[in-house]
């Protein structure tokens, strides 16, 4: 019998566990894409089916035998068809007829999920998964209509079982995200939080997994926030949260403020003096970069192994004009963070400065390997072949920073939308209100 | 939840919206809270700024330096630059040209100022008037500008002078918000409008730097028009947009360039009968990022013979084009270390000054920029190599905290070392009003070349008049009165403009040239002059345009210290010929002509009715 695929379970190897006496057809199954919305009947992508070939029921009466048959015959022929509507009661009547055939169940239960019908989908889905366990593909098509059902305990159970084992990247983000939905439901955001945590480094690039990892930390984010102001109101740790809200709404000084009370409570709190100094930092004015670099020292102290805030004392001295200083805060740093590439580079700069442009170049070159997306550092390398004459290598570094400033171009453009986009937002709430 | 109840802060400095972790935001830099300002902030270190107090704390005289005295009044100018007074519109922030042109061939420079009109003013159909002063080689001037014709070519940006028709008789490129205007100089102390017989009307956007230059060996110099915005009356950017980057500082200020749709450049073939061609796109300077175009000039940047083209972009990397002298160009900025700063950050560019102030026999590229950065002193290397030397000089450190605009390498006091000067003047009217240093009203700056790359600020050491403040743009400097000296006459944006004469000092000497090319380039644009005196080995070129939107004096002028004769002079014409003139006495005008050497010899002026 001919061969075809069903897109969702190609790559499926089925197994029959059936008695003996029923022929089993192992078909092997090509990967697949789940639809992106499932809840749609899919019949473009039911063209291709998987038939499989069914073993002999030698203990099955000839009369039945035939009958299977032939209901199969016309279940692989209305697939060919593009005819579901057609073959489902042929699967549905070799299912009657042979309960065991794990592949008639399985088969019914995808065309039953791909029309959207949950309710009768999820038995056979069941059954086919009671005869065998390891389908894992079938078994988060379970879960995934047992959600649809609102049977949410089932559906989660088999959803976390059959996730580790899915490696289909769509599959794998669609049972990945919903479990994120379950458990962000149940208000177990840590859980949701760390499933999305792995979703985004299997798939970096997945829009609707950075979108939801973008809603499940900001969730998290305001539970924590609630929490903290619920549990210890008047904390060190609540006027560093208050801190960052006011960064957030570009209330600098009052961050400034909400440091120095959190500082004023606890003056150990982890991380609490190298953010104060960093949001000092950034002024231009002589007499609070003082304050920075004290908050930077502030910082040192509670822990001397603090990479960060031994580069910042770096760049302060260098740009006092202690270059000394600088190296050994930056030689320091970097004996910390080999993998510091911002180390890296203000090293380098330091080194041009005490006239030692070869061990500059080495320190820039090793930078942009750490970060590729330093324009900064491949501009400061390409001056440095351009001066010695390695025009090509010059000019890829220059290709480099110039592709690297279009991104952060794209980026500008991003962010001066957001900066609109906030009073746009309060506009639309003002309204549904 | 416990809120600060504080108000904001305002938006000066780079806070992450979204969090200072945030790594897609910690990409930005930190312009982009600060929208609509044109300037990179590049903060200098304290150790910098520190060294710009002590300068600047320095009194009393610069020992063997002449005074920079303001003499407007006595020369008889009666100029005004139409403005407004909220400058709601960037169209109104960046004209203020200014040409010197010796436009009757009488040996003195005369003066062309350019004028620009308000929106509102442009609504009510006013206009204003640009003015052309004769010299009447008395240390005064007359306004000719009706006789001439040359009072109101357009809402003006800047002007060039250049011969387009090879007639010997300098012509006037005026640039406007919508296009240029080609006055061909009749010789009859009048100017016609041949823009558009000349096939120049075809240029309609907002032209502000242009150049002639030879860049076809053997043929008529070309025509280089850079263009900046995209600008109508009809669809102005409103003021404060929401939708446009318009705030600095916090406050509400005209939009742009950011933000506004830039335009692309243009290079005009001269066809030698009086006629352009455009041939951007083929010489392959036709711009296709619409970069905000601003102050071009010509020059041979690498020595090789071939003229090159360099172009300043406002808030974006410069082109620097490399010429293979037969016009066509390729892009060399980014590899040549000229189109930003060392950290690959584009800066403001504004006035572009050409000098060789270090005697390498190179010119050397000063550019000006925006306050939050600081003038770029680009050393000339060699081989299309440029070191940024603009903090290592210690002109960053005196020029941050001001918006700069023309600016010239020039010898005030006939050393042999060029110094460099610099205008300035805000473009934001609203600066006023935030209390804190930045005004609108700017000083000028003057640093003095200490001989060993490095130079020193002595803008408040020379005179009363530099720390006058203005709203400054135009600088074209030159021998405005034929005694030796060199005069920087001042565009300012609002009100009057300023004459600077330098007085006192000591009695050094000096020679001047004026070139003259006899085939296809007479007024020998390009046409460059080795000085030798002793140690003393100096190099100039006649250079169309140049400083912001402005032309200095097409003559040669080498202040040569005590040195009371020169060695020797070689003059490199662009077609590659050479004429050297040995043992010329100094302070002497020499007019020298391709190919047959000096052909007149003038002494200078003593004029009495300057003070």
């Amino acid at each position: 019998m001919a061969i075809q695929e069903h897109p969702f379970l190609r790559g499926l190897a089925l197994k029959s566990t059936r008695p003996t006496g029923t022929r089993r057809r192992g078909q092997i199954f090509k990967r697949a894409l789940l639809p992106w919305n499932r809840r749609k009947s899919v019949v473009p992508a039911l063209l291709l089916f998987p038939v499989l070939t069914l073993m002999a029921a030698s203990q099955t009466p000839t009369s039945v035998q035939d009958q299977i048959a032939a209901h199969e015959r016309l279940a692989q022929q209305y697939l060919r068809q593009q005819r579901p509507d057609l073959a489902i009661p042929e699967f549905q009547k070799l299912v009657a007829l042979d309960p065991g055939n794990i592949e008639a169940q399985s088969n019914l239960g995808v065309l039953l999920f791909f029309r959207g019908n949950y309710q009768e989908a999820v038995p056979q889905l069941r059954a086919a998964i009671d005869l065998q366990p390891q389908l894992w593909k079938i078994r988060s098509l379970l879960g995934l209509a047992e959600e649809h059902m609102a049977d949410l305990a089932d559906a989660r159970k088999d959803l976390e079982a059959s996730f580790p084992m899915i490696v289909t990247r769509q599959l794998k983000i669609e049972v990945g995200l919903d479990l994120v939905g379950l458990y962000t439901g149940s208000g177990e955001l840590d859980k949701a939080a760390g499933l999305v945590s792995q979703l985004k480094t299997a798939y970096p690039d997945a829009p609707e997994v950075l979108y939801a990892a973008y809603r499940t930390y900001a969730d998290l984010s305001g539970e924590s926030m609630l929490s903290l102001s619920l549990v210890a109101p008047d904390s060190a740790q609540m006027h560093q949260l208050l801190a960052h809200e006011e960064i957030r709404q570009g209330n600098t000084n009052a961050a400034v403020d909400q440091f120095r009370q959190a500082i004023a409570l606890d003056p150990d709190l982890p991380g609490v003096h190298y953010e104060l100094a960093e949001l000092l930092n950034t002024s231009q004015d002589l007499v609070v970069k003082k304050e920075a670099e004290q908050e930077y020292r502030a910082a040192l102290k509670s822990n001397p192994q603090d990479e960060k805030s031994i580069c910042k004392l770096g760049e302060i001295a260098l740009q006092t004009g202690k270059v000394q200083e600088a190296n050994e805060d930056f030689s320091k740093a970097i004996a910390l963070r080999p993998d510091d590439s911002d180390a890296k580079l203000d090293m380098a700069k330091v080194l041009i400065q005490l006239n030692q442009p070869a061990k500059g170049q080495e320190l820039l070159e090793q930078t942009v390997q750490l970060d590729p997306t330093n324009a900064t550092a491949h501009y400061r390398l390409a001056t440095f072949y351009r001066e010695q004459g390695r025009m090509d290598e010059a000019k890829l570094q220059l290709e480099l920073y110039q592709n690297l400033r279009k991104e952060k171009d794209k980026l500008r453009a991003v962010y001066k939308d957001l900066q609109i986009q906030p009073s746009e937002i309060k506009a639309d709430t003002a309204d549904e209100k | 939840m416990k809120s600060s109840g504080r108000a904001r802060s305002g938006r000066g400095l780079s806070w992450a919206k979204y969090g200072a972790g945030c790594v897609a935001f910690a990409l930005l830099s930190a312009a982009t809270t600060i929208l609509g300002q044109m300037g990179t902030p590049t903060p200098l270190s304290p150790a910098e700024r520190q060294k710009a107090e002590a300068d600047r704390a320095v009194t009393g005289p610069v020992p063997n330096y002449p005074q920079l005295v303001d003499i407007t009044k006595s020369t008889g100018i009666n100029f005004d630059h139409k403005s407004s007074p909220e400058g709601k519109f960037i169209a109104e922030s960046m004209s203020g040209g200014v040409a010197l042109i010796d436009y009757d061939g009488d040996g003195w420079p005369d003066i062309y100022f350019t004028n620009a009109q308000s929106v509102e003013m442009a609504r009510h159909g006013i206009k204003a008037r640009s003015a052309l002063f004769h010299n009447n080689h008395d240390g005064t001037f007359t306004d000719v500008t009706d006789k001439a014709g040359v009072g109101y070519p357009c809402w003006a940006m800047g002007a060039v002078v250049g011969d387009f028709n090879n007639d010997g008789r300098p012509d006037l490129l005026v640039t406007c918000l919508n296009g240029v205007v080609l006055y061909r100089n009749n010789g009859d102390g009048t100017f016609t409008d041949v823009t558009k017989a000349s096939g120049l009307s075809a240029d309609t956007g907002w032209a502000t730097g242009a150049a002639f230059g030879q860049d076809r060996t053997g043929q008529p110099p070309d025509l280089f028009v850079s263009h900046y915005v995209d600008f109508h009356l009809d669809s102005l950017p409103a003021f404060a947009s929401a939708q446009k980057p318009c705030k600095y500082l916090g406050i509400d200020v005209q939009c742009g360039p950011r933000g506004l749709s830039g335009l692309p450049d243009n290079l005009y073939r001269n066809n030698s009968d009086g006629t352009f061609t455009d041939v951007s796109k083929q010489a392959g300077v036709n711009d296709l990022e619409r970069r905000y175009g601003l102050t071009a000039v010509w020059s041979d940047l690498n020595n090789d013979g071939k003229l090159d083209l360099f172009v300043t972009n406002d808030g974006e990397a410069n082109y620097l084009y490399q010429g293979d002298g037969a016009g066509k160009f390729e892009d060399v900025g980014l590899l040549s270390g000229v189109a930003a700063n060392a950290d690959g950050v584009e800066q403001a560019n504004m006035g572009l000054a050409l000098g060789d102030f270090n005697h390498t026999g190179r010119l050397s590229v000063a550019i000006s920029h925006f306050d939050v950065e600081y003038t770029a002193l680009y050393r000339n290397d060699g081989d299309m190599n440029f070191t940024d030397g603009s903090i290592a000089s210690g002109i960053a450190r005196g020029t941050q905290g001001y918006v700069g605009w023309g600016d010239a390498f020039v010898d005030f006091a006939n050393s042999g070392w060029q110094d460099f000067f610099q205008v300035n003047g805000h473009v934001y009217p609203q600066v006023d009003a935030l209390h804190f240093a930045t005004k609108f009203k700017e000083p000028k700056l003057l640093f003095l070349n200490q001989r060993d790359g490095t130079f020193q600020n002595i803008s408040r050491r020379v005179g009363p008049a530099l720390e006058t403040p203005q709203v400054s743009r135009g600088l074209a400097v030159g021998d405005l009165f034929n005694d030796g000296k060199m005069e920087a006459v001042v565009e300012n944006l609002v009100g009057e403009p300023m004459i600077l004469r330098p007085e006192g000092g000591p009695k050094n000497h000096w020679i001047s040239f004026q070139l003259q090319g006899v085939e296809a380039n007479r007024l020998a644009l390009n046409a460059r002059a080795r000085v030798t005196a002793g140690d003393l080995v100096q190099l100039g070129e006649v250079i169309s345009g140049g400083s912001y939107l402005s032309q200095n004096d097409l003559r040669l002028h080498f202040g040569l210290g005590s040195h009371a004769q020169i060695d020797r002079a070689e003059v490199l014409w662009p077609d590659g010929q050479k004429d050297v003139i040995a043992n010329l006495p100094a302070d002497r005008y020499y007019v020298v002509r391709e190919g047959q050497g000096i052909v007149s010899v003038s002494k200078p002026q003593q004029l009495t009715n300057l003070h």
